[in-house]
């Protein structure tokens, strides 16, 4: 059952999801959002979430450790499956050690004992929150640099990678057995095409794109 | 000769009388044949051999007293053809016939009468060989036993019978000497061993048995009017006080014979059965304990789902306060939402309150008596408490009422538990098993008339084969942590009630319990 004075979706900013199966706890901590003027989203179950949040949007997730059907462990998992990496923070009726180690393990930004302070679950709120802004902008950043990757050759990328490991134009013509003079000319496109002025600039785009690629960049 | 030695052993020990009597009939018989012989006599001198057989009877038995007659009528035969042979007439002739005649009828006789003394013989040794033994389990086994002369007391009460008095306890009412005088009427013949250290040293004494029926008193008159109504038996738990002056439970029976001649020996037998009871009422009382142990680890085993189930309205009311403080401060203050917030947590507080209720009306020892109920009210709100433990393990439970079923009679709190403790059982068979579909269905119907039944199903791996015998055994368990009592409690605690109990495979699969309960139990047990 949907919270019938949950925030239209329209309203910009980020979202905080609310995900358990009281409705006395749900209605509670969608009033105190409110209260601070946070957009709030509650559900009742794991399934209700996946069926009806637009998970896609800023913001973070309370989840109940106990839930009907599937336990908040589980769903934490087959969120990160899913490929959505909303900040979770748990909160449980009672204190379990294991449990909030694993979700901590897991991925979790706070796990929080029922019944809780205010000022706590807005501190853990407004931190995940932060820390979803500062993932999504990452993201950003490494979207961008990887689609001006994308317009290098293959040879301008290995002449790039021979650049970011340190290596001097003349070494790096011997490596690749080309000219150096068409290794200025290929280390020229780099950095035109990184849109970068400096190689201490190149180096970071560099390691942004091998951390978002996977691919190891020396 | 070896005949006759053989014919003397067996009439021996008594051999030298013998042996005296065999040698008088031997010299009669030759007397009488010399006389027969050779004197002129004219009689039925050879009839004499008859006293010979009379001498011989004494003396030997079966075929010697056929060789004896053998002779005697060879010897009779002897002396005719002697004295005859040429001049047989037929008074010789007539007389020879008598003699042979006498001598036959008495050996007849005599074998007859020996055969029916050794017949006599026979008997009485048997019947002293069942005395002794009758003394020997008389006086060896450690049932307390007595001989007891009740003819004088038979006597009386059959005078009073006659008399049209019937009702031995309003005679005893009448005449507080009636017992004394009854028990001094009765005469302990004998005592064994172990009815001497029950009443002490000296059984005999009419004092003993009348400080022995004192606490038992009342059973005293039941033994009376049991004489008076000509009873064959008599049996009961009676208390009787011993010579130390301790009271003791004994199993008393007394066998009343037939004939009124053999009312002078009377078997009277008691067996100490203080420990087996003192045993008994320990076991019963150990039993109320584990029930009571049980329903407090039951109580245990939900206190998980109990805290959880206290803290979602509790953290509720927390944050509704907060917030409300944070709508109050704000400016102005948002009353509205103040408002919502208040009564929020008024309906919040209500619930939890509700929740301590209901665990508290769980765990009251005071609720045992039984009250009609409503069957499928009884299960919805049984199951309302198992909520989070179903949830929890993800657990789908139905409720299937199979025809209509009357108000039943019970104990709400203690069909409540054993609801409780198969729905555990079947959650944790199903988690335990790793069932990928958990459905647990609880039926309820008419088994006939006069019974209801409650079925528990679940989808689980069912009773394994080698389990299903000692499902109800105490201690028995096939859970790492368990104590193995919850099943064998929840079938004693049903079969207090006259229900019953029982479990089995289902034919597509998992386990089902099945409570069959009396719409009304017949008694109730405490």
């Amino acid at each position: 059952m949907r919270d019938i004075r949950k925030q239209p979706k329209e309203e910009p900013g980020p979202v905080v999801f609310i995900v358990d199966d009281d409705v006395s706890m749900r209605e509670a901590l969608t009033d105190l959002f409110r209260s601070v003027k946070f957009n709030v989203d509650a559900f009742e179950s794991a399934t209700a979430f996946l069926e009806a949040a637009n998970f896609a949007r800023a913001g973070c997730m309370l989840l109940d450790v106990r839930l009907p059907g599937v336990s908040g462990l589980d769903f934490q998992m087959q969120l990160e499956r899913t490929g959505c990496k909303m900040p979770i923070i748990f909160m449980t009726g009672y204190g379990d050690i294991p449990m909030s180690v694993r979700a901590m393990k897991a991925g979790a930004v706070d796990f929080l004992t029922k019944p809780f302070k205010d000022q706590d679950i807005l501190d853990a709120v407004s931190a995940a929150i932060e820390q979803d802004a500062a993932r999504r902008r990452q993201d950003a950043q490494s979207e961008a640099v990887a689609s001006l990757a994308e317009s290098l050759t293959r040879r301008e990328r290995e002449v790039m990678k021979a650049v970011v490991r340190g290596l001097m134009n003349k070494q790096i013509a011997y490596e690749l057995g080309i000219s150096e003079v068409t290794v200025k000319l290929h280390r020229g496109n780099v950095m035109r095409k990184m849109d970068v002025r400096s190689v201490a600039e190149l180096v970071r785009k560099a390691e942004m794109l091998g951390a978002n690629s996977g691919e190891p960049v020396s | 000769m070896s005949i006759v030695s053989n014919l003397r052993r067996a009439r021996d020990p008594d051999g030298g009388h013998n042996g005296a009597f065999a040698l008088a009939a031997g010299g009669l018989a030759a007397a009488v044949f010399l006389v027969d012989t050779f004197t002129d006599i004219e009689g039925a001198v050879a009839v004499l051999y008859v006293v010979t057989m009379l001498l011989a009877a004494q003396a030997t038995t079966g075929i010697g007293l056929f060789l004896s007659a053998a002779i005697c009528g060879a010897l009779t035969l002897l002396s005719y053809a002697v004295t005859h042979g040429h001049d047989a007439d037929l008074q010789s002739a007539i007389r020879l016939t008598g003699a042979l005649a006498a001598l036959f009828v008495t050996t007849m006789l005599l074998v007859k009468t020996e055969a029916g003394r050794l017949h006599l013989v026979s008997t009485n040794s048997a019947l002293k060989e069942s005395e002794a033994r009758y003394r020997s389990i008389f006086d060896r086994t450690r049932v307390a036993l007595w001989e007891r002369d009740y003819s004088k007391l038979r006597a009386l009460l059959m005078d009073m019978k006659a008399q049209g008095i019937t009702d031995i306890k309003v005679q005893a009412q009448a005449d507080p000497t009636f017992v004394d005088h009854c028990v001094s009427l009765i005469r302990v013949v004998a005592a064994n061993e172990a009815a001497r250290e029950m009443l002490g040293l000296d059984p005999s004494a009419g004092g003993t048995l009348r400080r022995a029926i004192i606490p038992g008193q009342e059973r005293f008159l039941d033994v009376l009017q049991a004489i008076m109504s000509d009873d064959r038996i008599f049996e009961d738990r009676v208390e009787i006080r011993t010579h130390d002056g301790e009271n003791k439970l004994v199993l008393l029976s007394i066998v009343f014979p037939e004939d009124p001649a053999a009312f002078n020996r009377v078997v009277v037998s008691m067996v100490d059965i203080t420990q087996r009871e003192m045993a008994l009422k320990a076991l019963a009382e150990a039993q109320a304990e584990l029930t009571k142990a049980s329903k407090a680890a039951m109580v245990g085993a939900m206190s998980a789902s109990l805290a959880h189930e206290l803290n979602q309205p509790l953290g509720a009311i927390v944050v509704n306060a907060q917030t409300l403080l944070r709508w109050l401060d704000r400016n102005p203050p948002d009353l509205a939402a103040v408002r919502r917030s208040a009564e929020r947590i008024i309906r919040d507080s209500q619930r939890a309150s509700e929740i301590i209720q209901n665990t508290r009306s769980l765990l009251s020892p005071s609720n045992s008596k039984l009250e009609p109920v409503d069957l499928d009210r009884l299960l919805v709100e049984t199951m309302a408490l198992m909520e989070h433990e179903l949830q929890r393990s993800g657990v789908a439970l139905h409720i299937e009422r199979k025809s209509e079923v009357p108000p039943i009679s019970v104990v709400k709190i203690e069909l409540q538990q054993v609801l409780i403790n198969l729905v555990t059982n079947a959650i944790q068979a199903m988690d335990g098993a790793g069932s990928r579909e958990k459905i647990i269905t609880i039926a309820a119907g008419l088994a006939d008339c006069d019974h209801v039944y409650i079925a528990v199903r679940d989808t689980g791996p069912g009773i394994a084969d080698d389990v299903r015998d000692k499902l109800f055994a105490p201690f028995f368990t096939t859970k790492a942590t368990g104590m193995g009592m919850g099943l064998s409690i929840c079938r004693t605690t049903l079969e207090a009630r006259g229900g019953k109990l029982n479990g089995a495979n289902n034919a597509d699969g998992g386990a089902i319990f099945e409570m069959n309960l009396p719409i009304e139990p017949e008694v109730e047990h405490a």
